[in-house]
């Protein structure tokens, strides 16, 4: 490995992080004009793109291999602004609290322990 | 001049609702490393009372603020779309497995929507919580559009796919106890089949292969629902 690669300069930190954010909004709002003709979501579409281009290349560019894990390891924050909505529904949530938790938490659970058992499976077979 | 002095306005409000946001998160995440990563200090859950209660302290409604917070929810979208990545590194793995990882995808993400729509339906619940439910196991976004069509609530699918992430990335620990099967590979499906976005985000931070399998789950899961709605409007 050569030393400009394991220690680039800020300036070139800086500009593929740009780099970056330019390729993810530009996949993105590509995703989301395909939805108007593909009934899939936005997202769903620009994972699919990039993918394609990742493939098409045979190889994904340094710059995103240096970038987006640093920020699929911060997704969380993102959620946040959705998940205050909890607060505009507390009335209703309070009033429905057994069917919700029986519909949220006990459905997720059963779910999860039938999917998880049935993966073990299969995947341990191979 | 006015009108530019008020998106002035809106502009420096957003702004300092984002950077309280941003502080939040990081008092979250120093929180979840004191209490070693427990379930309960998860930085979602921290960080969102946390703005919660600073929004009824400063006394502004919890819907202005997250009208303020736009900007980061529109940015979900683009970073969600990054996924693509430990999809990529993972692809020969995938083409390799092929059924034996769509197999469980595909019967959780027909299970989890299927079993709690039928639970608010036993029990009687108005028909827009009903179809609102149909949607808790698909990404937000798509969720929130999906309600909308199918006669359901937009915010409240935005409240139950939350609940469930946050039920699914807190059961997990607890499932790989108690049925004694902790692999990257099987967590990843299982977080991102009933956990989606909150669940792969969780899955990314356990194991690169995790990561992997969850967003190959989360796609193949959003595929199929909407397969599943244009038969069923259709």
């Amino acid at each position: 490995m050569q030393p400009t690669h394991s220690h680039p300069s800020r300036g070139v930190i800086f500009l593929e992080h740009c780099a970056s954010i330019a390729v993810l909004l530009g996949v993105f709002e590509c995703g989301a004009l395909l939805s108007q003709w593909i009934p899939l979501p936005a997202t769903i579409n620009g994972v699919f793109i990039l993918l394609g281009l990742f493939v098409v290349l045979g190889q994904v560019p340094g710059f995103i291999r240096r970038t987006i894990p640093q920020y699929l390891s911060h997704m969380s924050l993102f959620f946040v602004p959705a998940i205050m909505a909890v607060w505009l529904f507390q009335d209703d949530v309070i009033t429905h609290w057994l069917s919700l938790l029986l519909a949220l938490v006990g459905t997720t659970i059963l779910s999860m322990v039938v999917v998880m058992w049935l993966s073990h499976r299969l995947l341990k077979s191979s | 001049m006015m009108l530019l002095n008020e998106s002035l306005d809106v502009i420096r409000i957003s702004a300092m609702w984002i950077v309280l946001l941003l502080l939040c998160y990081g008092v979250s995440l120093r929180l979840a490393r004191l209490l070693k990563q427990h379930i309960i200090a998860h930085p979602i859950v921290i960080t969102t009372s946390l703005m919660l209660f600073l929004s009824q302290f400063i006394n502004t409604d919890v819907n202005v603020v997250m009208d303020y917070l736009d900007p980061v929810a529109y940015l979900l979208g683009p970073l969600t779309v990054g996924l693509a990545l430990p999809v990529y590194n993972q692809l020969a793995v995938l083409r390799q497995l092929g059924f034996k990882v769509l197999i469980p995808i595909l019967l959780g993400g027909i299970l989890a929507p299927l079993s709690s729509y039928s639970v608010l339906y036993v029990l009687g619940a108005e028909y827009s919580w009903q179809m609102t439910m149909l949607t808790k196991s698909i990404t937000t976004p798509f969720a929130m559009d999906t309600a909308t069509m199918l006669g359901g609530i937009a915010g409240l699918a935005a409240v139950f796919v939350i609940i469930t992430g946050i039920v699914g990335v807190m059961a997990l620990p607890i499932l790989n106890r108690v049925l004694r099967i902790n692999e990257g590979k099987v967590n990843g499906l299982v977080l991102g089949t009933i956990a989606h976005g909150i669940g792969t985000a969780k899955a990314v931070q356990l194991s690169e292969q995790a990561g992997a399998f969850a967003s190959l789950a989360l796609c193949v899961n959003g595929i199929t629902t909407a397969i599943t709605l244009s038969v069923l409007l259709g």
